[in-house]
């Protein structure tokens, strides 16, 4: 019996294969919902984050797999903190760095800055890759914390560095000031 | 003399045709056409009828497979509700817009902003522009009209009252200048604005019921 709209031309199995189709593909707006807001996995490229992501980058090809919570990500941000943001000279570019200094801090830069202390202005955070390849705050600046989109909770893959990310054990870096606690 | 029992031809025999046909004769080579055994082609009221049947039957399955099931029934506001943010956060929507940043272009209250969020990261905005953004000192959205997109030279301080320095805006960076400069907070407090705070382009402003007016770019040549 040939299904409706196909007036018994159509084979059935063309018909019941867009079916599927369609069925599937209206999952589609969860799922970008799901990656925006709650979580998503991603592979981390470049060596900016070496040694503690990608450790092997100039070794091999293998690539860290992370696991990203995107609830509210703007909120409760801590010194140490493994965060994934827009870059602010490339909105199409995704970077991942660890946040150094929060606002009202005063960070001792590093060299491409042009000044030796940076105050973080309100709303904004001081970001730094932990490796030397990396282009961070001290290129561009404190980032506005309304383009962080994430922060890296987990690494999955390789399995013998998967698990939590113990990111308090990274909160120190030598030359930021913090903001007195009003 | 009692009546003899006749069994009923309706009950085991319901047909009216014979059990046992003959085959048709094989029809004449030239007589093919016209005795077919084939049914007649239905008529195109009668295929219209049939179809609409069909989607009704179906249409009818569907709900019902749809709401039968709690599980089902939950699937189905799932997908609905990340459809809807979908279009509210991807594609064209109505925000509702308020200040006295914008004073000439948007009244202080009662006004609407169609915003068409596929110029979100700046894809695609010029100067003049309005565009919706996140504020960069904070977390709320702000309406601005584009000064300066990266690369261009623009005026750091308000004109007439403040000084004369111009910088020029840094790549991936755009300037963002209220209307009524006397109040609105914009690039001038918080410097330049990332594009990746930018939301989207605003194509209309509307008051419910009360006007609409397409948003056109000052700065094109009128045609």
């Amino acid at each position: 019996m040939a299904r409706w709209g196909s007036a018994g031309k159509t084979p059935r199995f063309l018909g019941q294969f867009s079916g599927y189709l369609f069925r599937y593909a209206t999952w589609l707006p969860v799922l970008i919902a799901f990656n925006s807001y709650v979580a998503q996995v991603t592979w981390i490229r470049g060596p900016s984050m070496y040694p503690f992501l990608n450790p092997h980058y100039n070794e091999s090809l293998r690539k860290d797999l992370c696991l990203v919570s995107k609830w509210s990500p703007h909120r409760n941000l801590e010194r140490g903190m493994i965060v994934v943001f827009r870059s602010p000279e490339n909105p199409h570019v995704t970077v991942v760095k660890r946040i150094v200094g929060l606002e009202g801090d005063v960070v001792r830069t590093k060299p491409p800055y042009p000044y030796e202390h940076a105050k973080v202005d309100v709303g904004h955070v001081w970001v730094e890759g932990d490796g030397d390849k990396t282009k961070d705050s001290n290129h561009y600046g404190p980032v506005s914390t309304g383009l962080i989109t994430g922060r890296i909770t987990h690494i999955l893959t390789p399995l013998e560095r998967a698990g939590r990310v113990r990111w308090w054990e990274h909160a120190e870096r030598e030359g930021v000031q913090e903001a007195q606690a009003s | 003399m009692p009546p003899r029992f006749r069994p009923s031809p309706s009950i085991f025999n319901s047909s009216p045709r014979p059990l046992l046909t003959p085959k048709p004769p094989h029809p004449h080579p030239l007589n093919r056409r016209l005795t077919s055994n084939k049914p007649a082609k239905p008529l195109l009221t009668q295929r219209l009828h049939a179809l609409a049947q069909r989607i009704q039957l179906g249409a009818r399955a569907r709900t019902s497979r749809l709401l039968g099931h709690p599980l089902r029934a939950l699937a189905f506001a799932v997908k609905f509700l990340a459809f809807g943010h979908l279009v509210m956060e991807y594609g064209i929507w109505p925000r509702a817009v308020a200040g006295p940043s914008m004073l000439p272009t948007i009244a202080v209250a009662g006004s609407w902003a169609l915003i068409d969020f596929t110029h979100r990261f700046g894809r695609g905005v010029q100067v003049g522009d309005l565009v919706a953004y996140h504020i960069p000192i904070n977390t709320q959205s702000g309406l601005k009209r584009v000064l300066g997109m990266p690369g261009d030279y623009v005026l750091v301080d308000t004109p007439e009252t403040g000084g004369d320095t111009m910088i020029q805006v840094p790549p991936g960076h755009c300037w963002l200048i209220g209307d009524n400069l006397d109040a609105s907070r914009d690039s001038r407090l918080f410097g330049p604005v990332p594009l990746g705070l930018v939301r989207g382009k605003i194509l209309a402003i509307f008051q419910p019921f009360r006007s609409f007016e397409w948003v056109k770019n000052p700065m094109q040549p009128s045609s």
